[in-house]
């Protein structure tokens, strides 16, 4: 809901991400900033958990937005939540630059969730913000730690790393059947934990609003 | 997968319309959902299973929630904060880009920024100049060497540039190129995209109307099946044994105002069997009827006081719509 300020200005902090999407694909470079402050965290974030090399999660952190820029009037709104569709193109870019380079992701990462907020430099005001990130990822960890160790690593292997399920299964030396239903049951399973536990995703303006 | 059942056309002679295999690939959808949201199939496997839920409610709505359940998993990334100079750098961009492109060319993910070849030279310097010195009486024209020395060693690093410039200029067209073919590609990708999420918002049972031949002589035993999908925006529609004196037909529907809107248009077969998806600007409560008819004959015999002069096929939407909610299949005869 935008916010009319007296001098007949919008606060653009108070729009929700549809709204600001759509001001960003009529050009509005400030409504692009609002977008980049709620998000860029979770995309570099996750951009550096598959590349696994600071400099190029940065690059993709801003090739990403940049081509929110350029491109945001594909984003439609019935289709999902914003961050989903922003966050599938961030999987997109840095899986093609993983399997361009073949480059292994870095192991300091998943290890020991107490890390999880440990080496975060972060000079964010936003505190509602970071609360939702790690309770989302707190609910998502927990229930992929839940998961038996082989279905978890198919898992991880196909969409952190970029693996077809046909080179996971070369790699692990288990028939392609095995792979297919290490997948099948795992994701059945994370669904049945988190369907109940987080419904659909959401945005984060609705979060705060809630 | 459940909740909503498939409706399988079926004529009035019992014959059963067999749609191709792919079409009924439930099983292999089911398989390799998880497999598909998490980006490791290959592209024919991606293309089966696109083809597929194209068609199918059932399997759409699995593809959907699957990967509203791989949506998730971003979240797992520890939690990391870039530069400050990202954005700036980010910010930058897009003001240059305002201004004027960029002259940037992406090499594997790098960019490399040609710099302005402007201030390499500067103009004044490398006039070639000459110094007058005075001997007695007489005035000997020097030249000062020096004063070429520098324009003459840029010379090596003119050509370079220029070499490295028609590379880049090379490699742009070549990344340009390629950059539309992704954007192709991205355009259809969100159009089957929009399809799944669309269908798979088709909670409930889905609703089905049954078309019946018109009295208007051109039917015969056709018959058809008008299925809405998601949102009541989207329909698909199939028929059979429609007449192959034409092998055009155009799919009609009737507003509340009783104007007629052309929604679609598809080929029969050999045997008049034929199959559209069929995209609507309203719901599909929003229209009284729906009506096939042969391209020629909606072209040239739709008088607007009667719409189904013309028709092979039509069907009433509003008898049916309010009565069950869905699942209901609504038969009338023209005229």
């Amino acid at each position: 809901m935008a916010v009319e300020l007296e001098a007949g200005a919008v606060d653009l902090s108070a729009l929700s991400d549809t709204d600001l999407i759509g001001r960003v694909s009529e050009g509005d470079a400030g409504a692009l900033e609002i977008l980049y402050e709620r998000y860029n965290r979770i995309v570099y974030s996750f951009a550096l958990r598959i590349v696994g090399d600071p400099q190029i999660a940065e690059e993709l952190l801003q090739e990403v937005f940049f081509r929110t820029w350029q491109q945001g009037k594909a984003f439609r709104e019935n289709r999902g939540a914003f961050v989903t569709w922003l966050l599938s193109i961030t999987h997109n870019m840095a899986i093609d630059e993983v399997r361009k380079r073949r480059r292994r992701p870095q192991k300091a990462d998943s290890a020991e969730p107490e890390l999880v907020l440990a080496g975060v430099a972060d000079t964010s005001q936003d505190v509602e913000g970071e609360v939702w990130l790690s309770s989302l990822r707190a609910t998502i960890e927990k229930a992929m730690l839940q998961l038996p160790a082989a279905q978890r690593e198919a898992i991880e292997l196909a969409y952190f790393q970029g693996l077809t399920q046909r080179e996971i299964s070369e790699r692990l030396g288990e028939p392609l059947g095995t792979i297919k239903t290490r997948m099948r049951l795992g994701i059945q399973k994370l669904r049945e934990q988190l369907g109940d536990t987080l419904g659909d995703l959401f945005t984060r303006t609705e979060v705060e609003e809630a | 997968m459940s909740g909503i059942s498939v409706v399988r056309p079926q004529t009035q002679d019992g014959f059963l319309y067999q749609p191709p295999e792919w079409l009924l690939d439930c099983s292999f959808v089911e398989e390799n959902a998880s497999a598909l949201a998490l980006g490791a199939l290959d592209s024919d496997e991606i293309a089966r299973i696109n083809s597929h839920v194209s068609w199918c409610p059932n399997c759409a709505r699995h593809v959907h929630e699957i990967r509203k359940t791989v949506g998730y998993l971003p979240f797992l990334s520890s939690a990391a904060v870039p530069s400050a100079s990202a954005k700036s750098q980010l910010f930058d961009r897009i003001k240059l880009g305002q201004q004027q492109a960029p002259l940037v060319v992406e090499t594997s993910g790098r960019s490399l920024t040609i710099p302005s070849s402007q201030s390499l030279f500067d103009l004044e310097n490398s006039k070639p100049a000459t110094s007058v010195t005075s001997n007695g009486g007489n005035r000997t024209r020097r030249i000062n060497w020096a004063v070429f020395a520098a324009p003459l060693a840029a010379v090596p690093l003119v050509v370079a540039l220029a070499i490295v410039g028609g590379w880049a200029l090379r490699t742009q067209d070549q990344l340009d190129d390629r950059r539309t073919q992704a954007q192709v590609l991205q355009s259809e990708n969100a159009d089957l995209s929009a399809k799944v999420n669309m269908l798979s918002n088709s909670l409930g049972p889905s609703s089905s109307f049954d078309f019946e031949a018109a009295d208007s002589g051109f039917g015969g035993n056709a018959g058809g099946s008008f299925v809405p999908l998601v949102n009541d925006h989207w329909a698909n529609l199939t028929v059979w044994n429609l007449p192959t004196t034409s092998r055009a037909y155009k799919v009609l529907v009737e507003t509340e105002s009783g104007q007629l809107q052309q929604v679609g248009e598809f080929n029969v077969d050999e045997t008049g069997r034929g199959q559209v998806m069929l995209e609507l600007a309203s719901p599909v409560d929003h229209y009284k009827s729906v009506h096939v008819q042969p391209v020629k004959l909606a072209e040239n015999a739709i008088p607007n006081n009667s719409i189904d002069d013309g028709d092979v096929l039509w069907t009433d939407l509003n008898s049916s719509l309010d009565s069950n909610g869905g699942g209901t299949e609504a038969n009338a005869n023209a005229n």
